[in-house]
């Protein structure tokens, strides 16, 4: 049985570049990175995802992150009707973190999220998301250290409906 | 041509080649061998060599090739980091493979929940560092099975949410810290222990494309 097209879903591919803020959970610090993602809907109530947050705000007080860049791949289910689009996934993936005193390290990390999407027109969206991310640097002379993360992110999506305008398999 | 067909035009180039597989029709040809999934997990180990307080987190990929109605493949690899202790530290590289047996047939439509057990083995390399010094370390690649049982949770009939439970039994060396006051030793041992890693493992997994 073939899934209603809701709006461009299924074949709907959607990407978007803003300005998230994080908050470290365990520190008291907060952050500011630049969040890109792209997303496709395979099926009209599914998206496959992979999401970049590169830190923009080194600090030396406190935990004193240098560098911090997560990438993370995974999927969202999507309670979407018309223009609207409620949704939440998993994503885990991969942290590079490096702080002023100690060395660059690859973190396993996990992440959930949850957010909304209002497409405003066939092209664009406005969205607002929340995530919370989970992973701890390793390797440092007092333990681990916990780098929980509360993340925001809020703007302007652009999003292409792949099968009105090349593939009609969707 | 148009800065905005060409933009289009790229984007269709890098997506193409897994376009067809997407499509809504019903994908399954005749069985359910020959289903292809890809997917991401998330794992936490516990219990590692015995002592509650060694946890270490990870996170990798897999794929999964079916075989059979009741039989699947999960091919995996994946990289942790943890404790050793409150002195120490370990990172932990899993690459290996499942074969899953579903407990229920499979009827024409998956049903939401879909459990099933799985054993399999792999390659586990670790590497086991003194926080306070880095030069004082001990690394191995040894052998290793695992055994449990999972449970899909499946979102979509492509998309599917799983969680499974394994332990995990090491073959040939193994290593550990011991500390001794502020004093951290590595110890090697080879041989079967019954020590291991319980393995809490969430992934989620989207059927690609039946082959055959």
């Amino acid at each position: 049985m073939q899934a209603q097209n809701i709006n461009g879903y299924p074949g709907l591919l959607r990407t978007s570049l803003t300005i998230a803020p994080g908050r470290l959970l365990d520190h008291g610090q907060s952050y500011i990175y630049l969040h890109g993602f792209l997303e496709l809907f395979p099926e009209a109530h599914v998206s496959l995802r992979g999401d970049i947050y590169q830190m923009v705000t080194p600090q030396t007080a406190g935990v004193g992150l240098k560098q911090n860049t997560h990438l993370l791949y995974g999927a969202a289910i999507h309670h979407n009707k018309g223009i609207s689009d409620l949704y939440a996934g998993l994503e885990p993936g991969i942290s590079f973190t490096q702080t002023q005193t100690l060395p660059i390290n690859f973190l396993p990390t996990w992440s959930v999220f949850t957010g909304y999407h209002l497409s405003v027109w066939k092209y664009f969206n406005l969205f607002a998301e929340a995530r919370l991310l989970s992973t701890r640097y390793s390797r440092a002379p007092e333990g681990n250290i916990r780098l929980n993360e509360l993340l925001f992110s809020a703007g302007l999506g652009f999003q292409v409906p792949l099968k009105k305008l090349c593939c009609p398999q969707f | 041509m148009s800065e905005k067909r060409k933009i289009l035009g790229l984007l269709l180039v890098l997506i193409m080649p897994v376009l067809p597989a997407f499509s809504q029709h019903d994908f399954i040809k005749k069985t359910r061998g020959g289903v292809f999934s890809l997917g991401n997990r998330t794992t936490l180990s516990t219990f590692n060599d015995g002592k509650s307080g060694n946890r270490g987190m990870g996170a990798g990929g897999q794929f999964r090739l079916q075989l059979s109605n009741r039989l699947n493949t999960e091919w995996f690899a994946d990289y942790l980091t943890g404790n050793e202790g409150t002195l120490a530290n370990r990172v932990d590289a899993h690459i290996g493979w499942s074969v899953m047996y579903y407990l229920a047939a499979p009827k024409d439509k998956l049903p939401l929940f879909q459990p099933y057990i799985l054993a399999g083995h792999c390659f586990d390399y670790a590497h086991l560092e003194e926080n306070l010094n880095k030069q004082n370390y001990a690394e191995r690649w040894s052998s290793a099975v695992q055994a449990g049982t999972g449970m899909h949770y499946n979102l979509s009939q492509r998309f599917d949410l799983s969680a499974t439970i394994q332990y995990m039994i090491h073959l040939g060396t193994d290593i550990h810290a011991e500390q001794q006051d502020a004093v951290v030793t590595f110890v090697k041992e080879t041989g079967l222990s019954l020590e291991g890693h319980l393995l809490f493992n969430l992934s989620l997994n989207y059927k690609i494309i039946d082959l055959w």
